[in-house]
């Protein structure tokens, strides 16, 4: 058994895998998420059946299916299945086939991640994270609404992610982790590193910069619409909704307007 | 036409939450997340289970410049297309 410890938003997971390559593999995956030394909150067993079956080259989709109940947290997938006991902070991941293993462990990580995080107060949303000036700005908006274009026309500042974040309080007020898990953009830089949370926008495609204030109720609906996975079960909806009211209470939601170009940081500059 | 007699409740699948007099649901199953303006929410504020479409509306008459045959069809109505996204439930009032 090979174990493999990331930390991500302060939350550390020990994968315990009983395949020393696919072992080696995803810690080069999660390499800067390492934490080898942090006091695991979950210990998630995973095993690795059968090698060759799937090829790797032909196109598959992952189906994954999410059920919580008691605190249970259950995922299942054509590829393998898994469970995690929240209270026990023990989980299982069986893989049928090596070559899904990578995108099955992702999977598995980024809805342990999304269910967990609701718990402790945090929320994992579908954004574009960038910080600038030790600050960070959270892009979000459905896919196409412009999270990689956003995130291309910012690589001179630190990029957190383009496509899933997670954002919780600490010390009562909301910072900005980066996430290991990859969008659009698979060679984006990943930053493992958090700041303090100072813009959200909702960003919608337009042929000059601009932005709006939303109003609270649009903007609560907007940012619990990009929290995924969660909001499928109605208790956790609500939670969710609670964390979100705090978010959009601390940090105003706005509107971006952009065109392609990097000229909407001056927009945005001119908010602050 | 739904009956003034029953009582409106929120559906098990759905989450709801008032923000600044306006109300966000989440409807669990469909994941589909929804605004309602004032007057909505507070419809939904009251649809607790314990008050009849009948009830709802004289609240309503009582805090919107309405008139109680408006705000009777405005109420009904509202519930009829929570009740149709599965938003609320609605079942008869206790000892009826």
């Amino acid at each position: 058994m090979d174990e493999v410890r990331i930390s991500v938003a302060g939350v550390c997971v020990a994968l315990r895998i009983n395949d020393a390559e696919v072992a080696e593999r995803t810690r080069a995956r999660y390499r800067e998420f390492l934490a080898p030394d942090t006091t695991p909150d979950f210990v998630i067993d995973v095993a690795v059946h059968g090698r060759e079956e799937v090829s790797p080259l032909m196109p598959r989709i992952l189906e994954v299916t999410t059920s919580f109940h008691d605190d249970i947290l259950t995922f299942e997938s054509s590829f393998g299945e898994g469970k995690a006991d929240f209270d026990a902070g023990y989980g299982m991941l069986s893989a049928a086939h090596l070559p899904m293993v990578r995108l099955l462990i992702e999977n598995y990580l980024r809805i342990l991640y999304a269910w967990y995080m609701v718990r402790i107060g945090g929320v994992l949303l579908h954004s574009a994270g960038v910080v600038k000036d030790k600050r960070a700005y959270l892009f979000f908006g459905p896919s196409g609404s412009g999270k990689s274009t956003i995130t291309r026309l910012s690589m001179e500042h630190v990029v957190l992610s383009d496509d899933i974040l997670i954002v919780r309080p600490v010390n009562g007020s909301f910072q900005v982790f980066g996430v290991p898990f990859r969008g659009e953009l698979v060679y984006a830089p990943r930053a493992n590193t958090r700041a303090p949370l100072v813009g959200i926008f909702r960003l919608r495609k337009a042929k000059e910069h601009r932005v709006e204030l939303l109003s609270p109720a649009r903007a609560l609906a907007e940012l619990v619409s990009c929290a995924p996975f969660v909001i499928t079960d109605a208790a956790m909806a609500q939670r969710v909704m609670k964390i979100c009211v705090e978010l959009v209470r601390q940090v105003p939601v706005k509107e971006l307007h952009f065109r392609k170009d990097s000229g909407f940081w001056r927009v945005i500059d001119a908010q602050s | 036409m739904l009956s003034p007699d029953v009582c409106p409740a929120p559906h098990p699948q759905a989450a709801g939450r008032m923000i600044d007099n306006e109300a966000v649901l989440v409807l669990a199953d469909s994941g589909q997340v929804m605004v309602l303006n004032e007057t909505g929410g507070r419809i939904w504020e009251l649809a607790d289970g314990t008050r009849t479409v009948t009830d709802i509306a004289r609240m309503i008459v009582e805090e919107y410049e309405v008139s109680e045959e408006q705000a009777l069809a405005d109420v009904q109505e509202f519930v009829y297309q929570l009740v149709e996204k599965q938003a609320l439930i609605v079942f008869p009032k206790e000892g009826q």
